[in-house]
Order: structure tokens, then sequence, then C-alpha cells
């Protein structure tokens, strides 16, 4: 549910996004009618240029006549002016000789008389030509005013335009404010955002298990309700991103963690998990803060908040040898009902009996050993009387007695290593009556048959570790007592295993094995491993063939992360055995 | 036998029936309308996006149908990192496609391929502050004065850790 102050991190809902819809699309309207505006504008500006374009010639052209008339017209009057001084200088005293002299005359004034028909034409010419010259200045003057218009018009729709495509931007810039509230990332619901802080916050935290450093756990769920306050929200309320506490015993707890620490109660009043890193607990107390100039004030972790929790769980990261860190016979982690140890190196001898010893009620143990795991067997029937759950996860180990784990109380026991050794077990026999699943890396089948098992259900055998080992033969263990009681049987983490030249290992192989034996399972699980779906088809028909003595139970598979097995080859296998389940 | 899938922007897209039913909606609504012809309208999907979903399904036809609800606990644990190679081409798209294909799928109910959008986001933030998120995603900062101080203390108790 949202906050009822919705700001725009928010989703949108149907009718919002509805509306903004319809206010992006008006919008658009108004950019498709500026768009029609600066084309109109456009056309009307390219309308004023092609008349300047075309005046601006004819302006040149009037000039070039003007100034031509200007030319003949000095160059009439210059004609003129030398016309007038030849008929001066055309005057010669003539009286001595009568006869020349009177044909000359005759002549002169035949010339003299032309000359003044000449001039006569000539000033004719020059005030046609005076009349002229201003016409021709005021046709000039006005095609000058006609693109002087022309260009106050171009001018002003340039304006035009230029404020049109100023209003455009806004628009669009209006547009895409709008079209970022439709913005999928925004539209994202809750559920969807709450699936991938899960993601995020457990995978920064097996990143931390699996490769500590010096830097702190991060608080993946507090850096992420930092963003805006729809994610806040959403992270408050998501109890699953809370399961996972971070616990500095030497650091001061201030009013915000413990707020924290009751929010978290608020929502896993179950079992939150504390997460108590061991490995750097020395380096915290010799801490020097740099910003405040002292050492780390090292402030116990108070009895009074953890015991805010009727219930929690205890994640403890260590070397597997003492660091000097606190143990935590001193701090307040004296009752977590469930504790996985995660060992990051080898263990020393009996670090484990030490480490658990003030933890006296513990139901469920895991105990993740990155290293070589050696041990001294812990005698939980004395020291845990409740363990009802435990999972040794081990990679190398140095062969131990696993009698010294195994509690009465027991109801769950699982032991997945590499498979290169084998765990011994001194006890003759062993009564686990509670025991309802058993889970065994191959090798160690044969300690199972000293257990009497009266209820167990189900059997888990995990793949071993390590790729490069020889196969081992099940028939022995599925011929047992135990395997023709139970009903469930669980292959897990299976991968395909060879050793130099021989023969391939693999989960097909082993259950064409013991097919016979299995007549009593009512469910296959199979788990994050390869599988032959054309082969498991041909096993489970081969099991399911009614023709044989005994009738097989299995009326379930279920294929749990599994590669190699089509959608088809699950139906056929549906179609034997009833259901056949999918996760993925 | 093709399937007729109608989107929000009215294209059709004809696909085979064993690659239409990845979507749980598609698969029910099959189921309720018998042997039909009659289109499937998708309201909730546009065409570019139902296109790229088409592809995931086309590619994952052959994979078992999940049968089973939500995992538990344990279960999601381990499941929190890995995408195939395949899926990881396909998902490298641009960040507004990624959410459409989240919301698609959420729509469609394809809980593989929201798992593998899911993912993909998650690797996004991985590492990143809260200021860096915002950016990222265009997040508005809307935290009132009051809120702003609640993270300063929050981040007092971080540091003094």
């Amino acid at each position: 549910m949202l906050p009822p102050n919705q700001q725009c991190n928010y989703p949108l809902s149907p009718k919002q996004i509805a509306i903004v819809s319809e206010n992006i699309a008006s919008r658009q309207e108004e950019l498709r009618f500026a768009d029609n505006v600066i084309l109109k504008e456009q056309t009307k500006s390219a309308d004023n240029a092609a008349a300047i374009a075309h005046l601006e010639p004819a302006i040149a052209r009037a000039k070039l006549a003007i100034e031509s008339q200007k030319q003949a017209l000095n160059e009439l009057k210059n004609i003129k002016t030398t016309l007038n001084k030849s008929n001066s200088a055309a005057n010669p005293n003539w009286a001595d000789e009568s006869s020349a002299r009177e044909l000359c005359k005759t002549t002169m004034t035949l010339l003299e008389s032309q000359i003044t028909a000449g001039l006569k034409r000539i000033d004719e010419h020059i005030s046609l030509m005076e009349e002229n010259i201003p016409l021709l200045a005021t046709a000039l003057q006005e095609v000058e005013v006609e693109v002087y218009h022309h260009r106050l018009n171009q001018d002003a729709t340039t304006q035009h335009i230029t404020s049109l495509v100023n209003q455009k931007k806004v628009v669009e810039e209006n547009i895409k404010l709008l079209r970022g509230a439709l913005n999928p990332v925004k539209n994202t619901p809750a559920e969807i955002w709450a699936k991938i802080f899960a993601i995020r916050t457990n995978e920064d935290m097996e990143l931390y298990f699996s490769n500590p450093s010096n830097q702190l756990i991060s608080s993946t769920a507090l850096n992420l309700s930092q963003v805006c306050r729809f994610w806040r929200h959403i992270i408050l309320s998501e109890k699953h991103l809370w399961q996972n506490m971070a616990i500095y015993p030497d650091s001061q707890w201030l009013p915000s963690k413990i707020e924290l620490l009751k929010h978290n109660r608020s929502l896993n009043p179950g079992a939150p998990t504390f997460v108590y890193d061991m490995t750097r607990a020395v380096t915290w107390n010799q801490s020097y803060d740099p910003y405040r100039g002292n050492y780390h004030r090292s402030v116990s972790i108070g009895a009074s908040e953890i015991s805010i929790f009727d219930n929690y769980s205890l994640r403890l990261l260590t070397h597997g040898y003492d660091n000097g860190a606190q143990p935590l016979a001193t701090v307040s982690f004296r009752q977590p009902k469930s504790l996985i140890l995660q060992i990051i190196s080898n263990i020393q001898q009996g670090y484990l009996a030490t480490l658990l010893g003030p933890l006296s009620n513990i139901t469920s143990l895991e105990v993740i050993a990155k290293g070589t795991y050696t041990s001294t067997p812990p005698q939980f029937s004395t020291t845990q009387p409740s363990l009802a759950y435990l999972r040794l996860n081990l990679t190398t180990f140095q062969p131990f007695d696993i009698a010294g784990y195994l509690s009465p109380s027991l109801q769950e026991l699982h032991i997945h290593h590499n498979g290169v050794n084998a765990l011994s077990f001194s006890a003759a026999s062993l009564q686990l009556p509670k025991l309802k699943v058993l889970g065994i890396t191959p090798p160690d089948m044969t300690f199972t048959n000293s257990l009497r098992l009266p209820k167990l259900a189900r059997i888990v055998l995990y793949g071993p570790k390590t790729l490069t080992i020889a196969r081992v033969s099940l028939n022995q263990f599925a011929n047992s007592e135990h395997f023709k009681r139970m009903r469930e049987l669980e292959l897990r983490d299976w991968k395909i295993f060879k050793r130099g030249s021989d023969d391939e290992w693999s989960v097909m192989n082993t259950f064409e094995e013991i097919v016979a034996q299995m007549r009593s399972i009512s469910t296959l699980h199979l788990v994050d491993s390869h599988i032959d779906g054309t082969r498991l088809f041909d096993i489970i028909d081969t099991l399911k063939d009614t023709t044989q003595a005994e009738d097989s139970l299995m009326s379930e598979v279920v294929v749990d992360c599994c590669s190699g097995i089509t959608r088809d080859e699950c139906e056929a296998i549906a179609n034997m055995v009833g259901k056949v389940e999918v996760c993925v | 036998m093709p399937v007729l899938l109608v989107t929000s922007d009215n294209e059709q897209f004809r696909v085979e029936k064993v690659v239409a039913q990845r979507s749980v909606l598609i698969k029910n609504m099959l189921e309720d309308v018998g042997e039909s012809d009659q289109p499937i309208p998708l309201p909730n999907v546009t065409a570019p996006v139902l296109k790229k979903v088409l592809e995931y399904c086309d590619h994952h036809q052959t994979d078992p149908l999940p049968t089973g609800d939500e995992p538990s606990a344990d279960e999601s644990r381990k499941r929190t990192t890995d995408i195939s190679e395949w899926d990881q081409k396909f998902i490298t798209v641009d960040q507004e496609m990624l959410f459409e294909i989240i919301l698609a799928a959420n729509y469609l109910d394809i809980k593989p391929l929201l798992d593998v959008g899911c993912k993909t986001v998650a690797n996004m933030i991985k590492g990143k502050s809260p200021e860096e998120i915002r950016k990222l995603f265009n997040i508005v900062n809307d935290f009132t004065p009051e809120e702003e101080a609640q993270i300063k203390k929050e981040n007092e108790w971080a540091e003094d850790r």
C-alpha cells in the first residue's frame, strides 16, 4: 500500500497514466500547430527573399542605366563645348584672297549652320536626358523602398520563427517531463522492486561471505532505502530484506540502530539473523579514528538490545582459530536458535567445541568450511541436546568420527563434501529415533548401515564437490534397509564426474544402477543437477513397467533448477508418474 | 497451431502455440477459450516489446514450464546471480526497453524472463550510492527535511561501526 502523499517517484495509477497520456497528446497537438505556423512563416520568408533577390539586380541595372545616361550626357556636353570652340577657331581673316575666301566662307557658313543644327540636336538630347535622369532616380527610389519593406517583413518573419522554435522547445521539454512520468522505470510496481532489492541484498551478503574483505558488511537494504521515499517505503515493508543484520559488538549502539532493530523485530517476529564478523574483531578493538583523533570506543553489545528478540539466528564469519575476537560467551549471543558458521580458513583442532561451548540450546547448525576441516568431535549428544538440524558443508577435511556430531534429537542430517575421503564412524550402532532426512555424499554411505533410523523418510544424495573422482558403486547402499523403507529420494548438485580414463559418473548412470531398488520411492527430487531427459524417461519407463513383479510407487518427480531436460520430456514423464513439478 | 496476439498499438503477431504458452497468462487464456482462432488482445504490451518477449519465448520454447510457486528462502539464496550467456545477450537493451520487458514479463506471467530482468537491474545497482542510483534511473530525491535528518542519523551509525 502506498502512503497518501504520493510523490513523483511512485508509480502512477491507470487513471493518472490516462491523464498524463492525454496531456502529452494535447501538447503534441500544440507542437504540430507550431510546426505548421513555422512552415507558413518560412514560406513567407522565402517569398520575401525571392522578391528581394529579384529586385536587387533591377536596382543595380537602374543604377547602371542612370550612370550611363549621366556619362552620355557629360560626353554630349563635352562634344558641344568642343564644337563651340571649333566654330570660333574656324573664322580666320580671308580678305586678301577673295574667291577662296568666298568659297571658304560659303563652306564655313554651311559648316556653321550644320554645327548650329548639331548643337541644337545635342541640346535637345541633353534636355531630354536631364529630364529622364530624375525620373529614373525616382523609380530607383521606389524599388529600394519596396526592397526595404520586403527586408522588414523578412526580419519580422525570422523573429516569429525564432519565437515559435523557442516555444516548441518549451513544449518539447514539457512532453519529455510528462513522458518521464510514464517511463517504465517510474511505473515499475513495488513488488518488482522488492524482488530486485531481495536479489541485491542476498547477493551482497553472499559476496561478503564468499570473499570477506576489510570493508564492513554492507547494509544493502539501508543503502537502497536512501534513494527515494518510494524505495524506502518498499524496503521498510519487506521483512526478507532485513533478515540479516550486521552486528558489531565493539561499536556504540546509536538510537537509530536500535530503532532499526525494533523495526526488524516488528517485521520479523520469527527469527532475524544477526551477522557477526569475528575475523575483524581484533582490528576493530585497536582501530584509531583519524577524524575524531582518538581510539574507537568499544561498547559491548547490550543484552537489552538483543533480548528484544525472543528468537533469532546467528551467522558467524570466522577464521577457524582464535584471533582474539570477543568470544561469544562475553557478548549477548547466548541463545540463538539457529547458527550458520562460516569458516574461511583451516579450522583449528577443537575450535568448534570451544566456540559453541556457550551456546547450549541450538536447534539448527550449519557449518560451511572453506579450508581444511579438522575436527575434535564436539559430542553434540551431550552439549547440544536440542539440535534438530545439522548440515556440514565441507571442502577438504581430515577424516573424523561423525559419531560425535550425532545427537538423538536430530531430525535432519546433511553432510556434503568433496567425495575424496569418507567420514569414519566409531560407534557399533547408534539410534537416531527422530531422524527423517539424511543427506550424504557417496563415500559416506557405509556408516549409515550402523545407524538405526526408524523414522527415515527421505535420503539426499549429494554429488561430490570434486569433479575428478572415480565412480562409487551405490549398489550396496541401495540394498540397505534404510533405502528400502524411505519414500523420497533427492539427488542434489550432481555434475558429470570423470577421473582419467575411467567411465563417466553422472546422475543418470547412478539412477540406472539403483533403479531396481527404487520401487518404494514415491517422490524423486532432482536438484541443481545436469540430467538427460531422454534417459530419465527410459529409466522411469522401466521402473513403471507393469509387467514387473512389484509395482513402482513413484507418483511425483520434482525437477528443480536442472539442465538437460525439455518440456516435452517433462510432460512424457508426467504422463507416466502422474505429476512433474518444475522449479526454475 | 499458431496463435494470433494483438498488441496495444494494434499490431498482430502470429506465433506457434508452444511459444505463446511460455506466458502463463496466454496459456490460461487459451485454455479458457479452447480451440479458437480468436485473436488474443494484450493491451499492456506494445509491438516492439512483444517482439522482444517472443524472441525470448522462442529461444526457450523447449525448456520445462515452471509449475512450482515461489522458491523457499534457501532456494532463493542460491539463485541470485546466474544469467545464461544467451539471456545476457538478449537482455542487453536500453534501460527503457529493459523495464518494458520486466513489466511485460510480469503482466504475461513469464517468471524466468522476469527473473532475468530483475537480476539485470540488481546487477545495475550493485555497489552504487543512493545518488548514483538516482542518476542512473532519473529518480527524484523526494525526502522531506525530517526524513533527510533520519537518513543522516542512519549514516552516522553506519560510519560509527
